[in-house]
Protein backbone atom coordinates (compact mmCIF):
# COMPACT_ATOMS: atom_id res chain seq x y z
CA UNK A 1 0.00 0.00 0.00
CA UNK A 2 2.72 2.20 0.67
CA UNK A 3 3.53 2.52 -2.95
CA UNK A 4 -0.10 3.91 -3.57
CA UNK A 5 0.15 5.96 -1.18
CA UNK A 6 3.63 7.61 -2.01
CA UNK A 7 1.74 7.95 -5.56
CA UNK A 8 -1.42 9.93 -3.99
CA UNK A 9 1.06 12.22 -2.10
CA UNK A 10 2.89 12.94 -5.32
CA UNK A 11 -0.59 13.62 -7.00
CA UNK A 12 -0.56 16.48 -3.81
CA UNK A 13 2.27 18.43 -3.66
CA UNK A 14 2.50 21.42 -4.45
CA UNK A 15 1.46 22.80 -8.16
CA UNK A 16 4.97 24.74 -8.08
CA UNK A 17 6.98 21.75 -7.87
CA UNK A 18 4.85 20.42 -11.26
CA UNK A 19 5.42 23.73 -13.11
CA UNK A 20 9.07 24.32 -12.35
CA UNK A 21 10.11 20.43 -13.55
CA UNK A 22 7.41 20.60 -17.03
CA UNK A 23 9.43 23.96 -18.17
CA UNK A 24 12.80 23.07 -16.82
CA UNK A 25 15.61 24.17 -18.63
CA UNK A 26 18.93 23.12 -18.62
CA UNK A 27 21.73 26.16 -17.70
CA UNK A 28 23.90 24.08 -19.80
CA UNK A 29 24.88 25.91 -23.11
CA UNK A 30 24.52 25.27 -26.28
CA UNK A 31 27.34 26.12 -28.74
CA UNK A 32 26.71 29.09 -30.74
CA UNK A 33 27.67 29.03 -34.17
CA UNK A 34 30.13 32.11 -33.15
CA UNK A 35 31.70 29.60 -31.16
CA UNK A 36 32.12 27.38 -34.14
CA UNK A 37 32.79 29.90 -36.33
CA UNK A 38 36.20 30.03 -33.67
CA UNK A 39 36.74 26.35 -33.15
CA UNK A 40 36.94 26.34 -36.71
CA UNK A 41 39.03 28.69 -37.06
CA UNK A 42 41.45 27.45 -34.32
CA UNK A 43 41.59 23.70 -36.06
CA UNK A 44 42.17 25.37 -39.07
CA UNK A 45 45.09 26.90 -37.64
CA UNK A 46 46.20 23.96 -35.66
CA UNK A 47 46.37 22.31 -38.84
CA UNK A 48 48.14 24.87 -40.90
CA UNK A 49 50.79 25.47 -38.02
CA UNK A 50 51.05 22.56 -36.66
CA UNK A 51 54.92 21.89 -36.78
CA UNK A 52 54.95 25.98 -35.93
CA UNK A 53 52.62 25.56 -32.73
CA UNK A 54 54.00 22.07 -31.67
CA UNK A 55 56.76 23.83 -28.87
CA UNK A 56 54.37 26.34 -28.03
CA UNK A 57 51.15 24.23 -27.72
CA UNK A 58 51.00 24.99 -23.82
CA UNK A 59 50.24 28.61 -24.48
CA UNK A 60 46.72 27.60 -24.89
CA UNK A 61 45.93 26.81 -20.86
CA UNK A 62 42.15 26.56 -21.26
CA UNK A 63 39.52 23.33 -22.83
CA UNK A 64 36.58 24.25 -24.61
CA UNK A 65 33.23 21.60 -23.84
CA UNK A 66 31.42 20.01 -26.26
CA UNK A 67 28.57 21.99 -24.31
CA UNK A 68 30.64 25.64 -24.84
CA UNK A 69 31.83 26.17 -21.01
CA UNK A 70 35.59 26.69 -21.38
CA UNK A 71 38.00 26.17 -18.16
CA UNK A 72 40.27 28.05 -18.01
CA UNK A 73 43.83 27.51 -16.15
CA UNK A 74 45.91 30.38 -14.85
CA UNK A 75 49.90 29.83 -15.07
CA UNK A 76 50.86 30.10 -11.13
CA UNK A 77 54.35 30.43 -9.91
CA UNK A 78 54.08 27.76 -7.47
CA UNK A 79 52.58 24.98 -6.22
CA UNK A 80 53.55 23.45 -2.63
CA UNK A 81 54.81 19.97 -2.76
CA UNK A 82 53.59 18.93 0.48
CA UNK A 83 49.61 19.00 -0.29
CA UNK A 84 48.41 16.28 1.09
CA UNK A 85 49.52 15.91 4.78
CA UNK A 86 46.63 15.21 6.75
CA UNK A 87 46.74 14.90 10.74
CA UNK A 88 46.49 11.32 10.46
CA UNK A 89 46.95 11.09 14.81
CA UNK A 90 42.85 11.83 15.39
CA UNK A 91 41.64 9.92 12.57
CA UNK A 92 40.65 6.39 11.38
CA UNK A 93 41.76 5.51 7.76
CA UNK A 94 39.37 2.92 5.97
CA UNK A 95 40.04 1.97 2.06
CA UNK A 96 37.15 2.98 0.12
CA UNK A 97 34.93 -0.72 -1.36
CA UNK A 98 34.29 -0.75 -4.88
CA UNK A 99 30.32 -0.19 -4.34
CA UNK A 100 31.16 2.52 -2.06
CA UNK A 101 33.38 3.85 -5.01
CA UNK A 102 30.71 3.39 -7.40
CA UNK A 103 28.11 5.21 -4.95
CA UNK A 104 30.35 8.09 -4.65
CA UNK A 105 32.11 8.50 -8.43
CA UNK A 106 30.07 6.56 -10.76
CA UNK A 107 31.93 5.13 -13.60
CA UNK A 108 35.02 7.18 -13.02
CA UNK A 109 37.57 4.59 -12.00
CA UNK A 110 38.51 6.09 -8.42
CA UNK A 111 40.65 4.14 -5.87
CA UNK A 112 41.51 5.95 -2.68
CA UNK A 113 41.27 6.01 0.73
CA UNK A 114 38.87 7.79 3.38
CA UNK A 115 39.85 9.54 6.64
CA UNK A 116 37.41 9.79 9.76
CA UNK A 117 37.29 11.58 12.72
CA UNK A 118 38.15 9.14 15.66
CA UNK A 119 35.53 10.20 18.00
CA UNK A 120 32.43 11.20 15.94
CA UNK A 121 33.39 8.46 12.99
CA UNK A 122 31.98 11.32 10.85
CA UNK A 123 34.10 11.59 7.10
CA UNK A 124 36.97 13.97 6.93
CA UNK A 125 38.86 13.55 3.79
CA UNK A 126 39.50 11.06 1.16
CA UNK A 127 42.61 10.50 -0.89
CA UNK A 128 42.84 8.73 -3.98
CA UNK A 129 43.47 8.63 -7.65
CA UNK A 130 41.69 8.70 -10.82
CA UNK A 131 43.77 6.46 -13.12
CA UNK A 132 46.91 8.77 -12.86
CA UNK A 133 44.62 11.78 -11.29
CA UNK A 134 45.21 12.88 -8.16
CA UNK A 135 41.64 13.52 -6.01
CA UNK A 136 40.98 14.50 -2.87
CA UNK A 137 37.68 15.26 -1.49
CA UNK A 138 37.56 17.08 1.75
CA UNK A 139 34.51 17.99 3.96
CA UNK A 140 33.43 21.60 5.14
CA UNK A 141 35.73 23.36 7.33
CA UNK A 142 38.45 20.42 7.14
CA UNK A 143 41.91 22.05 5.75
CA UNK A 144 42.87 18.48 3.57
CA UNK A 145 44.31 20.02 0.62
CA UNK A 146 46.84 22.38 2.04
CA UNK A 147 47.84 23.61 -1.55
CA UNK A 148 49.93 26.29 -1.68
CA UNK A 149 49.91 28.33 -4.89
CA UNK A 150 51.37 31.54 -5.41
CA UNK A 151 50.21 32.94 -8.39
CA UNK A 152 47.07 34.12 -9.69
CA UNK A 153 43.94 31.74 -10.03
CA UNK A 154 41.19 32.01 -12.90
CA UNK A 155 36.85 30.95 -11.75
CA UNK A 156 35.76 29.46 -14.74
CA UNK A 157 31.88 27.88 -14.82
CA UNK A 158 31.60 24.78 -15.96
CA UNK A 159 28.23 22.96 -15.83
CA UNK A 160 27.13 25.92 -13.42
CA UNK A 161 29.75 25.16 -10.87
CA UNK A 162 32.82 27.65 -10.32
CA UNK A 163 36.30 26.10 -11.12
CA UNK A 164 39.44 27.36 -9.87
CA UNK A 165 42.15 26.24 -12.12
CA UNK A 166 45.74 26.46 -12.56
CA UNK A 167 49.02 25.21 -14.00
CA UNK A 168 52.64 25.29 -12.91
CA UNK A 169 55.94 24.42 -14.57
CA UNK A 170 58.33 23.08 -12.68
CA UNK A 171 62.57 23.63 -14.24
CA UNK A 172 64.13 21.48 -16.32
CA UNK A 173 65.65 18.49 -14.94
CA UNK A 174 68.34 16.57 -16.28
CA UNK A 175 67.20 15.49 -19.58
CA UNK A 176 66.23 19.00 -20.55
CA UNK A 177 62.50 17.88 -19.93
CA UNK A 178 59.48 20.56 -17.72
CA UNK A 179 56.71 19.14 -15.74
CA UNK A 180 53.62 20.67 -16.06
CA UNK A 181 51.06 20.42 -13.29
CA UNK A 182 47.47 20.93 -13.81
CA UNK A 183 45.18 21.55 -10.85
CA UNK A 184 41.28 22.19 -10.11
CA UNK A 185 39.54 22.63 -6.96
CA UNK A 186 35.65 23.28 -7.24
CA UNK A 187 32.48 22.76 -4.50
CA UNK A 188 30.44 20.17 -4.89
CA UNK A 189 27.42 20.92 -2.14
CA UNK A 190 29.26 21.05 0.55
CA UNK A 191 32.71 18.90 -0.43
CA UNK A 192 35.62 20.88 -1.45
CA UNK A 193 37.55 18.83 -4.15
CA UNK A 194 40.62 18.87 -5.62
CA UNK A 195 42.34 17.30 -8.89
CA UNK A 196 45.90 17.33 -10.38
CA UNK A 197 47.46 16.01 -13.11
CA UNK A 198 50.82 16.08 -14.20
CA UNK A 199 52.97 14.81 -17.23
CA UNK A 200 56.11 16.34 -19.15
CA UNK A 201 55.63 19.53 -21.27
CA UNK A 202 55.63 18.04 -24.28
CA UNK A 203 52.40 15.89 -23.56
CA UNK A 204 50.82 18.99 -21.49
CA UNK A 205 47.65 19.05 -24.10
CA UNK A 206 46.94 15.62 -22.86
CA UNK A 207 47.32 16.56 -19.55
CA UNK A 208 45.10 19.41 -19.45
CA UNK A 209 42.25 17.64 -21.23
CA UNK A 210 42.44 14.59 -19.26
CA UNK A 211 42.24 16.64 -15.98
CA UNK A 212 39.16 19.15 -17.85
CA UNK A 213 37.36 15.99 -18.73
CA UNK A 214 37.66 14.87 -15.06
CA UNK A 215 36.62 17.98 -13.82
CA UNK A 216 33.23 17.87 -15.90
CA UNK A 217 32.36 14.02 -15.10
CA UNK A 218 32.63 14.94 -11.40
CA UNK A 219 30.53 18.20 -11.94
CA UNK A 220 28.20 15.86 -13.68
CA UNK A 221 27.67 13.49 -11.46
CA UNK A 222 26.70 15.78 -8.65
CA UNK A 223 27.67 16.10 -4.94
CA UNK A 224 29.29 12.51 -4.03
CA UNK A 225 27.55 11.52 -0.91
CA UNK A 226 30.36 11.22 1.46
CA UNK A 227 28.37 10.94 4.57
CA UNK A 228 27.05 7.36 3.50
CA UNK A 229 30.39 6.35 3.30
CA UNK A 230 31.82 4.87 7.38
CA UNK A 231 35.03 3.93 8.62
CA UNK A 232 35.70 -0.11 8.45
CA UNK A 233 35.91 -2.49 12.09
CA UNK A 234 39.32 -3.67 12.79
CA UNK A 235 39.11 -6.99 11.91
CA UNK B 1 -3.17 31.40 -25.96
CA UNK B 2 -2.51 32.73 -22.33
CA UNK B 3 -4.09 30.21 -19.66
CA UNK B 4 -6.13 33.00 -18.91
CA UNK B 5 -7.91 33.34 -21.78
CA UNK B 6 -8.42 29.80 -21.76
CA UNK B 7 -9.98 29.81 -18.56
CA UNK B 8 -12.48 32.35 -20.22
CA UNK B 9 -13.80 30.32 -22.26
CA UNK B 10 -14.44 27.38 -20.05
CA UNK B 11 -16.01 30.04 -18.31
CA UNK B 12 -18.04 31.58 -21.19
CA UNK B 13 -18.81 27.80 -21.97
CA UNK B 14 -17.47 27.40 -25.22
CA UNK B 15 -15.83 24.23 -26.16
CA UNK B 16 -12.88 25.91 -28.08
CA UNK B 17 -11.54 25.53 -24.13
CA UNK B 18 -11.37 22.23 -24.72
CA UNK B 19 -9.32 22.97 -28.10
CA UNK B 20 -7.12 25.46 -26.82
CA UNK B 21 -5.88 23.15 -23.62
CA UNK B 22 -5.29 20.44 -26.30
CA UNK B 23 -2.86 22.23 -28.03
CA UNK B 24 -1.15 23.90 -25.46
CA UNK B 25 -1.02 20.97 -22.55
CA UNK B 26 -1.99 18.23 -24.43
CA UNK B 27 1.44 16.53 -25.45
CA UNK B 28 2.09 17.17 -22.17
CA UNK B 29 -0.63 15.66 -20.72
CA UNK B 30 -0.71 12.59 -22.75
CA UNK B 31 2.84 11.85 -21.99
CA UNK B 32 2.30 11.86 -18.58
CA UNK B 33 -0.78 9.37 -18.92
CA UNK B 34 1.24 7.10 -21.35
CA UNK B 35 4.06 6.92 -18.65
CA UNK B 36 1.57 5.57 -15.89
CA UNK B 37 -0.34 3.30 -18.34
CA UNK B 38 2.21 2.62 -21.22
CA UNK B 39 -0.67 2.17 -23.56
CA UNK B 40 -1.42 5.05 -26.04
CA UNK B 41 -4.88 4.26 -26.57
CA UNK B 42 -5.63 4.44 -22.98
CA UNK B 43 -3.61 7.67 -22.57
CA UNK B 44 -5.70 9.09 -24.74
CA UNK B 45 -8.88 8.09 -22.64
CA UNK B 46 -7.44 9.15 -19.90
CA UNK B 47 -6.76 12.55 -20.99
CA UNK B 48 -10.05 13.15 -22.85
CA UNK B 49 -11.58 12.34 -19.35
CA UNK B 50 -9.35 15.03 -17.89
CA UNK B 51 -10.56 17.50 -20.50
CA UNK B 52 -14.01 16.56 -19.47
CA UNK B 53 -13.05 16.62 -15.22
CA UNK B 54 -11.59 20.13 -16.50
CA UNK B 55 -14.85 21.26 -18.44
CA UNK B 56 -17.25 19.69 -15.40
CA UNK B 57 -14.56 21.84 -12.66
CA UNK B 58 -14.36 25.07 -14.48
CA UNK B 59 -16.12 27.35 -13.63
CA UNK B 60 -16.69 27.65 -10.54
CA UNK B 61 -13.24 26.49 -9.77
CA UNK B 62 -10.59 29.08 -11.52
CA UNK B 63 -7.34 26.80 -11.56
CA UNK B 64 -4.16 29.05 -11.27
CA UNK B 65 -1.51 27.54 -12.89
CA UNK B 66 -3.53 25.26 -15.08
CA UNK B 67 -1.25 23.40 -16.46
CA UNK B 68 -0.50 21.82 -12.69
CA UNK B 69 -3.84 21.82 -12.72
CA UNK B 70 -4.77 19.54 -15.74
CA UNK B 71 -1.25 17.32 -15.29
CA UNK B 72 -2.68 16.56 -11.70
CA UNK B 73 -6.40 15.52 -13.12
CA UNK B 74 -4.50 13.51 -16.16
CA UNK B 75 -2.31 11.92 -13.50
CA UNK B 76 -5.06 10.94 -10.84
CA UNK B 77 -7.45 9.59 -13.95
CA UNK B 78 -4.67 7.31 -15.15
CA UNK B 79 -3.69 6.35 -11.93
CA UNK B 80 -6.99 5.20 -11.15
CA UNK B 81 -7.28 3.33 -14.43
CA UNK B 82 -3.97 1.88 -13.43
CA UNK B 83 -4.92 0.68 -9.79
CA UNK B 84 -8.04 -0.88 -11.87
CA UNK B 85 -5.97 -3.05 -13.96
CA UNK B 86 -3.45 -3.67 -11.64
CA UNK B 87 -3.99 -7.34 -12.01
CA UNK B 88 -2.50 -7.10 -15.46
CA UNK B 89 0.88 -6.98 -17.25
CA UNK B 90 3.17 -4.31 -15.18
CA UNK B 91 5.53 -3.10 -17.63
CA UNK B 92 4.80 0.88 -17.57
CA UNK B 93 7.78 3.46 -16.68
CA UNK B 94 5.13 4.62 -13.71
CA UNK B 95 5.93 0.54 -12.45
CA UNK B 96 9.75 0.73 -12.74
CA UNK B 97 9.73 4.36 -11.35
CA UNK B 98 7.43 3.05 -8.48
CA UNK B 99 9.38 -0.04 -7.99
CA UNK B 100 12.84 1.91 -7.21
CA UNK B 101 10.68 4.13 -4.60
CA UNK B 102 8.97 0.97 -3.05
CA UNK B 103 12.59 -0.02 -1.61
CA UNK B 104 13.27 3.24 0.13
CA UNK B 105 9.96 3.70 1.47
CA UNK B 106 10.09 3.29 5.61
CA UNK B 107 6.79 1.18 6.46
CA UNK B 108 5.17 -0.16 9.95
CA UNK B 109 2.83 -3.44 9.87
CA UNK B 110 0.27 -1.25 12.20
CA UNK B 111 -2.06 0.61 10.40
CA UNK B 112 -2.34 3.14 12.90
CA UNK B 113 1.28 4.70 12.62
CA UNK B 114 0.69 5.35 8.86
CA UNK B 115 0.58 9.09 8.03
CA UNK B 116 -1.86 10.15 5.68
CA UNK B 117 -1.15 11.36 2.12
CA UNK B 118 -1.61 14.46 2.56
CA UNK B 119 0.79 15.02 5.08
CA UNK B 120 3.16 12.93 3.15
CA UNK B 121 2.88 15.53 0.62
CA UNK B 122 4.15 18.39 3.07
CA UNK B 123 7.10 15.90 3.84
CA UNK B 124 7.82 15.52 0.31
CA UNK B 125 7.75 19.46 -0.38
CA UNK B 126 9.87 19.80 2.64
CA UNK B 127 12.40 17.46 1.22
CA UNK B 128 12.34 18.74 -1.86
CA UNK B 129 13.21 22.24 -0.67
CA UNK B 130 16.64 21.01 0.26
CA UNK B 131 17.60 19.66 -2.99
CA UNK B 132 19.24 22.14 -5.78
CA UNK B 133 16.84 23.28 -8.63
CA UNK B 134 18.01 20.54 -10.78
CA UNK B 135 17.71 17.18 -8.48
CA UNK B 136 14.39 18.32 -7.24
CA UNK B 137 13.41 18.43 -11.30
CA UNK B 138 14.79 15.06 -11.89
CA UNK B 139 12.89 13.21 -8.54
CA UNK B 140 9.65 15.25 -10.10
CA UNK B 141 10.34 14.44 -13.76
CA UNK B 142 10.76 10.34 -12.38
CA UNK B 143 8.01 10.30 -9.57
CA UNK B 144 5.54 12.90 -10.25
CA UNK B 145 5.57 12.94 -14.49
CA UNK B 146 7.05 8.86 -14.47
CA UNK B 147 9.67 9.50 -17.17
CA UNK B 148 12.25 7.27 -18.44
CA UNK B 149 15.53 7.91 -17.66
CA UNK B 150 16.22 8.67 -21.43
CA UNK B 151 13.56 11.45 -21.11
CA UNK B 152 14.99 13.28 -18.01
CA UNK B 153 18.62 13.04 -19.17
CA UNK B 154 17.20 14.75 -22.40
CA UNK B 155 15.64 17.18 -20.71
CA UNK B 156 18.02 18.65 -17.78
CA UNK B 157 21.02 17.34 -20.29
CA UNK B 158 22.94 14.89 -18.44
CA UNK B 159 23.77 11.31 -19.39
CA UNK B 160 21.33 8.64 -18.69
CA UNK B 161 23.90 7.10 -16.07
CA UNK B 162 24.10 10.12 -14.36
CA UNK B 163 20.52 10.92 -14.47
CA UNK B 164 20.69 6.74 -12.80
CA UNK B 165 22.88 8.12 -9.79
CA UNK B 166 21.46 11.20 -9.14
CA UNK B 167 18.12 9.55 -8.54
CA UNK B 168 19.89 6.50 -6.85
CA UNK B 169 21.27 8.99 -4.40
CA UNK B 170 18.14 11.36 -4.22
CA UNK B 171 15.95 7.97 -3.21
CA UNK B 172 18.75 7.49 -0.14
CA UNK B 173 18.39 10.70 1.05
CA UNK B 174 15.10 10.67 1.07
CA UNK B 175 15.14 7.23 3.12
CA UNK B 176 17.55 8.66 5.94
CA UNK B 177 15.08 11.96 5.57
CA UNK B 178 12.03 10.08 6.31
CA UNK B 179 13.94 7.52 8.89
CA UNK B 180 15.57 10.53 10.52
CA UNK B 181 11.95 11.91 11.00
CA UNK B 182 9.99 8.81 11.84
CA UNK B 183 7.84 8.74 8.91
CA UNK B 184 6.41 5.58 8.16
CA UNK B 185 4.24 5.09 5.05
Amino acid sequence: MNIKKFSEAMSEVDDKYYIESANYQPKRKKISSVKWGAMAACLCLAVVGAFMFRNVSLSNHEVTFDNGDILVFAKSDSVGSEQFEVKRSDMDVSALTSSEIKLLFNELPVSGVAYFDKDSGQFVAFEGNINNILLAVTAPGEIFADTIIDGKETISEIEGTAVSAGYFLTDKNSKGERTVIYYASFKLGKYELYVEHAGIESNGDSVKTELADTVQVLISNGEPDMGSISVKPTE
Amino acid sequence: MDDEKIIEMFFARSEQAIKELDIKYGKLCHKLAYNILGSHSDAEECVNDAYLGAWNAIPPAKPNPLQAYICKIVRNISLKLYYKREAAKRSSTYDIAMSEIEEVLPSLNTVEDEIEARELARIIEDFLETMTAENRVIFMLRYAYSDTYADIAKRVGLTEKNVSVRLSRIRQKMKQYMIEREIYI
